[in-house]
């Protein structure tokens, strides 16, 4: 037995056999017959790229669905491409290269282009023309057959996997697919996911490893070759388990989280770093109603400059493609420390000097953060909010603070999108005030972990007085109820991240009090669809409401 | 020349997608089209240099039409710009 650790592309388990696809050879011929010939041979090579693209498009609308089959509309429409035709003509012309040559040549130069645009997107696109170019190439050198046809179910190795080859591949027989070579973000990952097939990069196959037993698990991104039967036996259990409930779920994906009565509320998902949105788009989420920006700050080793920042605010506004994101500002102190952050020690940090007190008592911090945020608000549908706000003093600070941040962007004629600014309502008092404070808002966000620690004085971290926490405490929830009411009355929305936002036994309340969006770890957002799915509040109407008058008795017991 | 502006709404921006649907409604125009933004410009017809320009949401951009038929190429187009982007 041997674990193999590599990176996810997709997530579940796999168990079979190992097949290793043979690399296609690259030292091919380089004989050039002659400038017309090759460039005859070059149209009609490309004429058949044309033709499979179409049929392979084809195949994926019927098979997979209307997203992956854009990627081989979009190949076919890069191979049509007059700059890149007129490359490969150029190539044969001028430097003698023979069709195949010319096409790989051209591509690569089509990709080194895209790499270096600012945009990971465009830069995620540099592959699609090394795929197709390599495509012609095939064609040229006559080896198609290349590809083996699979007689029986396998997990498939290969140094590198495009996605035409791998729907040219009979998906049906392939358990799961690992790679050398590889990223998160590009197609071939965004079809193993539409597949639901289990996938992985970064291990270099072995060309002895065909024929041997693995175990591939997309969770972990381990893979376990020649697994013992222990390790086979515990993945079979967990395997049939998540195949059933993912089925369920699954089915789930693009519906609209309606009650069976109408009643609909948006289902968010939080994060707290670029990794992590690959899962919040798997499942669906409508946006991300917590973006941690921390994560940050905590894996730097001095604080992170503009750029570092406004790079990655922007990535994860061009991965959403347009779903709303919503960037907490930098919520460091109490137990979010880093060295580098040189904080004194404070005898009670939950209290001290953390989220947007330490921003307005080091206005450099809170100034980058803004500039990095707000220029990378034109790339998406970004919403900003401000944590740990006790007071409207603090939220006029913010207000005049960031009022004058977007000014001097425009002043240096760069541009700033719309971005909604909202504040967490966290503490009691927040709560409490929340008529005040929302007409200089466009929105709150109620964390209800720091909500219910503040509100019960309970400390979360001390194991000691856990005895004493109840997440449902009426107290809780009442200071919910005011603040949501204090939006609707002020016409702003409401929304709740932390864990009792993904309470099952609150769901049902929360719609009532008139919630808008829930934020809650991404594994959350399809369970959660269905349980809302399943809901009927009118008929459920007064049970909701007996459930409260037996929380209320309890609470008065 | 014919010529307007227009700011874009589109979530994902002229991004592959839209960039492709652009280019093969753009074929259909005996006018030359040409799109200027971010600094650059870019044949409509030519998916590639579009994609080069890294057009997004918000963005506003210029196209230059000119032709035989370019009063009504340019109408056309900036309909569709409406309508899609």
């Amino acid at each position: 037995m041997e674990t193999l650790h590599a990176i996810s592309m997709s997530n579940g388990i796999a168990i079979g056999e190992l097949l290793v696809l043979a690399q296609s050879p690259q030292d091919a011929d380089t004989a050039f017959l002659g400038e017309e010939t090759e460039w005859n041979r070059y149209c009609d090579a490309r004429a058949r790229a044309m033709e499979k693209l179409r049929m392979l498009a084809q195949k994926t609308l019927c098979e997979v669905g209307e997203e992956a089959a854009g990627i081989f509309e979009m190949h076919e429409m890069l191979i049509e491409d007059e700059d890149f035709t007129c490359l490969v003509h150029d190539l044969i012309r001028n430097n003698c290269m023979n069709a195949a040559e010319a096409a790989l040549k051209a591509g690569c130069s089509m990709a080194e282009e895209f790499e270096s645009l600012e945009s990971e997107y465009m830069r995620a696109r540099a592959v699609d023309f090394r795929d197709i170019s390599g495509q012609i190439a095939v064609i040229l050198r006559g080896q198609e057959e290349l590809l083996p046809t699979l007689t029986r179910p396998v997990i498939l190795a290969a140094e590198d996997l495009t996605p035409s080859q791998t729907m040219q591949l009979d998906v049906e027989k392939v358990l799961a697919f690992v790679t050398h070579q590889g990223s998160a973000n590009s197609h071939t990952a965004i079809l193993a996911r539409s597949l639901q097939i289990p996938a992985l990069f970064g291990i270099k196959p072995q060309p002895g490893w065909s024929g041997k037993t693995a175990v591939l698990d997309g969770q972990s991104a381990q893979l376990i070759l020649e697994p013992d039967e222990t390790v086979l036996s515990a993945y079979r259990r967990k395997q049939d388990g998540q195949n059933e409930q993912r089925r369920e779920l699954q089915t789930l994906i693009g519906k609209p989280n309606v009650t069976k009565d109408g009643r609909s509320i948006q289902i968010f998902a939080n994060a707290g770093s670029l990794e992590d949105l690959d899962s919040v788009c798997a499942n669906d989420a409508g946006g991300i109603g917590l973006f941690r920006t921390e994560f940050i700050f905590m894996r730097a080793d001095s604080w992170p400059s503009e750029e570092d920042q406004f790079s990655i605010y922007r990535s994860v506004l061009e991965r959403m493609r347009g779903k709303p994101v919503i960037f907490r500002t930098v919520d460091i102190g109490a137990d979010k420390q880093a060295a580098y952050f040189n904080r004194p020690r404070e005898e009670n940090p939950a209290m001290g000097v953390r989220g947007v007190r330490l921003c307005l008592q080091n206005p450099e911090i809170f100034r980058t953060q803004l500039r990095a945020l707000f220029r990378a608000s034109v790339y998406g549908k970004m919403s900003v909010m401000y944590p740990m706000i006790t007071s409207l003093e603090e939220v006029r600070r913010i207000r005049t603070i960031s009022a004058g941040i977007k000014k001097s962007l425009m002043q240096e004629d760069i541009p700033v999108g719309e971005p909604e600014e909202g504040i967490m309502i966290e503490t009691p008092a927040a709560a409490l005030i929340s008529d005040l404070l929302a007409p200089y808002v466009d929105f709150f966000s109620i964390g209800s972990n720091d909500l219910t620690q503040y509100t019960l004085a309970l400390d979360r971290q001390n194991t000691e007085v856990m005895e004493f926490f109840l997440p449902h405490h009426e107290a809780v929830l009442r200071l919910i109820q005011l603040t949501v009411e204090n939006a609707r009355k002020a016409g702003i929305w409401c929304g709740i991240c932390g864990e009792l936002g993904a309470d099952p036994a609150l769901t049902e309340q929360f719609i009532d009090f008139g919630v808008h969006e829930l934020s809650v770890v991404p594994g959350s957002v399809l369970p959660l669809r269905r349980q809302i799915r399943e809901m009927d509040t009118i008929k459920n109407h007064t049970s909701v409401k007996e459930r409260n008058k037996i929380n209320h008795e309890n609470l008065c017991m | 020349m014919k010529t307007f502006t227009y700011k874009i709404t589109e979530e994902a921006g002229i991004h592959a997608r839209p960039a492709a649907q652009l280019a093969k409604e753009a074929r259909k125009f005996s006018s030359e089209l040409v799109i200027l933004a971010n600094g650059g410009t870019a044949d409509v017809k030519k998916l590639v240099a579009m994609l080069k320009l890294c057009i997004t949401k918000g963005m506003t951009v210029t196209v230059n039409v000119s032709g035989e038929k370019e009063a009504e190429d340019c109408e056309a187009l900036r309909r569709y710009f409406e309508e899609h982007l």
